[in-house]
């Protein structure tokens, strides 16, 4: 994983597609966003969004490509903070979403009975529940998905010379 | 991953010594999980007050570890840190668990929800 950091609101990482370097890539980012005094619901959900994301990335678009692994900079994230959360581009090499666009991302059906519950399919409804201004496309081979998480908390109550 | 294992009584307290329960350990923490708890008391409580992250390969992980218990087992959770929370509530999986606030909560707590 690299990592370069020229302007202070903007994190960029370039990580392999494995777990190990998803998780890597995680510890960075939340040391990057409270070193940065961002707000702790706000560092959670981001958590959360990117968690479920960069998972996604590895478990489906490099599903396939067990036998290249790992490419070192097969998937690049860009993270810039803004006046009301945090914009998040996440760009990867792998295959194509199917159909080209992002999964409804629907809670799974619920049960009562303990057998049927499900044990997964949570990870888009996460997202969708979590993230803004959700953009998919494919451009030169590369996937992108663009987002925004915005910041819940009172943000007009911490600026600067507005209290 | 590391599973804490303490008996009280009735109860088994299993608590994650881990930060995160994510997809590079879900299978594993599933499979440690049915090896603790097979021939195990009735009540399990799962103490997450250690664990800051749970991804979606988590919770299913932890739906999991209930779905595999035998017949008359049950599963609660105890100490959850406010994003592990947020996860279980927005995905409805707070009804589904009896969650306290934390494990000794959980054990003076009565074995049925009343």
């Amino acid at each position: 994983m690299t990592v370069s950091a020229s302007d202070a609101n903007v994190l960029y990482l370039s990580l392999s597609p494995t777990p190990e370097a998803v998780r890597d890539a995680h510890v960075r980012i939340s040391a990057w966003m409270e070193t940065r005094g961002i707000d702790a619901d706000l560092r959670g959900n981001t958590e959360i969004v990117l968690g479920e994301a960069l998972n996604n990335v590895v478990e489906h678009a490099f599903a396939a490509w067990s036998d290249t692994l790992p490419e070192p900079d097969a998937i690049r994230l860009e993270m810039r903070r803004g006046e009301t959360g945090l914009s998040i581009c996440i760009c990867d090499r792998g295959d194509e979403m199917p159909g080209l666009a992002l999964p409804e991302g629907q809670l799974p059906a619920m049960s009562d009975q303990t057998d049927l519950l499900p044990e997964g399919g949570f990870g888009w409804f996460l997202i969708r529940e979590l993230a803004s201004r959700l953009d998919y496309y494919r451009q030169n081979g590369w996937n992108r998905l663009d987002m925004v998480i915005e910041d819940t908390a009172d943000t007009a109550a911490r600026k600067p010379g507005t209290g | 991953m590391e599973l804490a294992c303490e008996r009280t009584g009735d109860v088994l307290v299993i608590t994650p010594q881990k930060d995160r329960i994510d997809a590079a350990v879900a299978i594993k923490f599933k499979d440690e999980m049915r090896a603790l708890t097979t021939d195990g008391p009735e009540r399990i409580v799962l103490n997450l007050a250690l664990v800051g992250f749970v991804d979606s390969s988590g919770l299913g992980a932890i739906v999991g570890a209930m779905k595999q218990l035998a017949l008359g087992q049950q599963l609660e959770l105890a100490g959850l840190t406010p994003n592990v929370e947020k996860v279980f509530r927005l995905t409805r999986m707070d009804r589904v668990f009896r969650i306290h606030t934390s494990v000794d909560d959980a054990l003076s707590a009565p074995l049925h929800a009343g």
